[in-house]
């Protein structure tokens, strides 16, 4: 072959090659987690060729991890500079990956008129590096039968009518019945054999401390700056909720709670009367039981001085070490929108609560997206969660606490004591206090 | 020109080279690597800070979790090896004699070993659930109050060793293979001189047992120290710490909280620890190991 023709064939070689790689899409991973089945992951990659086919510059590539594995599958491919591009992000794990610089700052990521709820910003001085993909709040639900039967009034839908703490206890020893039928308040109550509870009130790590921050305690301080888990608010919300089942008899122990079903069941079987947990139950789980014939309501969390909630959702976020952050900061936008339909249907289904003000600026609005079969009565919904949700809530402390899961699991190690009454919330938060002191102090943005 | 035994050596090595190779970068390199890590601050999430030995100092005289784990480890382990030697070798003693079907019966022993831990360990989670599990109706049955089974700290342990128990179909084989080993003279002996089946225990088996007894004692104190996917699976160290075994110690302050170099220490010292338990049952072993030739 001459050498002309061999000089055209690289020419035309490298003009193929320059124009398919500028025709080709820019390629991003994005991570997320099924929680149940892998077949929830299929429909997430559904949601991605919606994404992909909607636009012809950047390809998502997904990577599903079942979300008992999430945190140990990130922090190893974290370990080894394999991080994709962007992901959903568990809650505990955010400050922390933004402490260790591993994590974008987003704030440029949305105008200021389009940007999500403040409430929803993992904040790492100064900077955000994510948003919650949901709007989740804590609420309580109720059986309105078991209610009814009692001639008990239901738990109140407005946050400037929540039950106080007394109010609560009461209602729920009226619905507390043993298997002769009998109440905590009646002679001869058997409280080793409870059919029904009156009141579980949620005694997972991050969600019981709403009672204190409820008193003017908490875990911490809004700023992440001082501890407030000796306080006497504090301890008297623990001592408080423990004593649902040590004293009240009106709550499972630990172990009886560990056993009981999921909550629509737990409701529709009456093994509990009201119970505390997130809004996302409404679509996870209470749905599934609405064929059955639970009859439900939502109602705002007891209080002990202000009434408060807590509000919290996993964020996307994108990577440092993205080589296409702005592709990834484009897709985590397009994802964080209510309109597309993976969104949208989690949204109607009842499992996430919007992100943007847009969608809330008022009643029409509220009503697309909460006003259907599967969401409690509309008025009680819109009051007991979504005015509570934009008026009473605050930040779990992972939105800007490094390893606030570390904190987490170190105040929580031991709480059965406090549960199974070995011993009082005081003794057990004095034996706490250093190690948690010292922890808090290491981990604390300096 | 080559001899035949450099050849055969030759061949040796290339044989060999798999195993070996296998060994260094699967086991030797990694254990370096632990080492090394402990002796840094280590998130995974940025470079790693060498600081000495503050993680071993931290670890005797200031972390939480370690010591208690150490004591939840050795409970768990001491219980589950001793309870697994009595059952497997009363098992195999069974299994033992001529009766129908002793293939069948001895496959069905077997069978726990080879099942999954992961599955296995959700059946058992079902079996010891309070309201609907098969235990609970069983103390039912007998009119027995119902037992938190897992959620119960006083139970959780022994739950655990039950279902360890279980699973060692491994140990009854091996005690088989030592008990057709017995010499059926000596047990003839013992017959001619008036005993029964005891003094055939007692005096024969249990004796000329005694290396297979230490071979299965000290290889299920091994495992059962580093016991994993049952707390995993069932616990997750719950509850209240009853459960949170070294292994588990280490894979959460490694994986969830991002301590790579503490839970290296922890895995360091777990190593000697283990080292120094074997090393005490080697030096011990001659006090009550019978061994025929001597």
């Amino acid at each position: 072959m001459g050498v002309f023709k061999r000089l055209l064939v690289v020419f035309l070689s490298i003009l193929l090659f320059s124009v398919s790689a500028f025709t080709a899409k820019t390629e991003i991973n994005y991570m997320a987690w099924y929680n149940t089945t892998e077949s929830e992951a299929a429909d997430i990659q559904k949601t991605l060729d919606k994404y992909n086919s909607s636009q012809d510059n950047v390809e998502v590539k997904l990577i599903t991890v079942s979300r008992a594995d999430y945190e140990t599958k990130l922090n190893t491919m974290a370990a080894a500079n394999q991080l994709p591009d962007c992901c959903m992000m568990a809650e505990p794990m955010a400050i922390r990956y933004a402490a260790a610089g591993i994590l974008a700052d987003v704030s440029d990521m949305y105008t200021a008129k389009e940007a999500p709820l403040k409430s929803l910003a993992f904040t790492y001085k100064g900077k955000i590096v994510g948003y919650s993909c949901a709007d989740e709040v804590l609420v309580i639900y109720y059986n309105k039968k078991l209610f009814d039967a009692a001639k008990v009034a239901y738990p109140p839908a407005r946050a400037d009518k929540a039950w106080t703490w007394k109010q609560f206890v009461a209602a729920a020893r009226k619905l507390t019945k043993d298997k002769n039928g009998k109440t905590p308040n009646d002679p001869g109550f058997d409280p080793q054999n409870i059919v029904t509870y009156g009141a579980d009130f949620n005694r997972l790590g991050w969600m019981w401390p709403v009672l204190a921050v409820s008193a003017g305690g908490g875990i911490m301080t809004p700023d992440g700056k001082k501890l407030l888990l000796d306080t006497p608010q504090t301890i008297d919300a623990l001592q408080k909720i423990a004593d649902l089942y040590l004293k009240d008899k009106v709550a499972p122990s630990v172990g009886e709670k560990g056993n009981m079903p999921s909550l629509d069941v737990s409701l529709l079987t009456g093994r509990v009367a009201m119970a505390t947990s997130g809004q996302w139950e409404i679509g996870v789980s209470l749905k599934n039981s609405l064929k059955d014939g639970l009859v439900y309501g939502v109602g705002v969390l007891p209080k002990i001085k202000k009434a408060v909630t807590y509000n919290t959702g996993g964020p996307f976020v994108v990577f440092n070490s993205s080589k296409n952050q702005a592709a990834a900061k484009d897709f985590v936008k397009w994802m964080s929108d209510e309109s597309q339909p993976g969104s949208w249907g989690l949204i109607t289904g009842g499992i996430w609560m919007p992100v943007h003000m847009t969608y809330y600026a008022n009643d029409s609005i509220i009503r697309k997206w909460a006003d259907n079969p599967i969401h409690p009565p509309y008025a009680e919904y819109k009051t007991a969660v979504v005015d509570y949700a934009m008026h009473n809530a605050v930040q779990v402390p992972w939105y800007y606490f490094p390893s606030y899961d570390e904190l987490d699991t170190l105040i929580n190690s031991g709480i059965d004591q406090v549960w199974n009454g070995k011993l009082t919330a005081k003794e057990y938060i004095t034996s706490i206090m250093p190690q948690v002191q010292k922890l808090f102090d290491e981990k604390k943005p300096q | 020109m080559k001899t035949r035994t450099q050849i055969d050596t030759r061949t040796a090595y290339i044989f060999l080279a798999p195993a070996i190779l296998g060994l260094i970068f699967l086991t030797i390199i990694p254990i370096f690597g632990v080492v090394i890590i402990s002796l840094t601050k280590w998130t995974g999430l940025e470079k790693p800070i060498f600081i000495g030995f503050k993680n071993y100092i931290n670890l005797f005289t200031s972390d939480f979790y370690f010591f208690h784990s150490v004591v939840a480890t050795l409970y768990f382990a001491v219980g589950a090896v001793v309870t697994g030697l009595i059952y497997s070798l009363s098992m195999s003693l069974l299994l033992n004699q001529r009766i129908a079907g002793l293939g069948l019966w001895r496959s069905i022993f077997f069978i726990p070993y080879i099942v999954p831990i992961i599955g296995s360990s959700i059946v058992w989670s079902w079996m010891y659930e309070s309201n609907f599990g098969i235990f609970n109706w069983f103390l039912s049955f007998l009119g027995v109050n119902k037992i938190q089974w897992l959620q119960d700290e006083r139970f959780a342990v022994p739950s655990l060793i039950l279902m360890t128990v279980w699973g060692s179909g491994n140990l009854i084989v091996i005690f088989l293979a030592g008990l057709q080993g017995v010499p059926k003279t000596y047990l003839e002996a013992v017959e001619i001189d008036g005993g029964n089946s005891w003094h055939k225990f007692r005096h024969i088996i249990v004796p000329m047992l005694t290396p297979v007894i230490f071979y299965n004692f000290l290889m299920s104190l091994i495992v059962n120290l580093q016991c994993f996917a049952p707390v995993y699976t069932l616990t997750k160290g719950e509850p209240n710490d009853s459960t949170l075994f070294m292994a588990f110690l280490m894979y959460r302050e490694g994986f969830i909280h991002n301590n790579f170099g503490h839970a290296s220490a922890i895995s360091v010292v777990f190593f000697i620890f283990i080292i120094i338990l074997t090393a005490i049952l080697f030096a011990t072993s001659r006090y009550w190991i019978f061994y025929e030739g001597k």
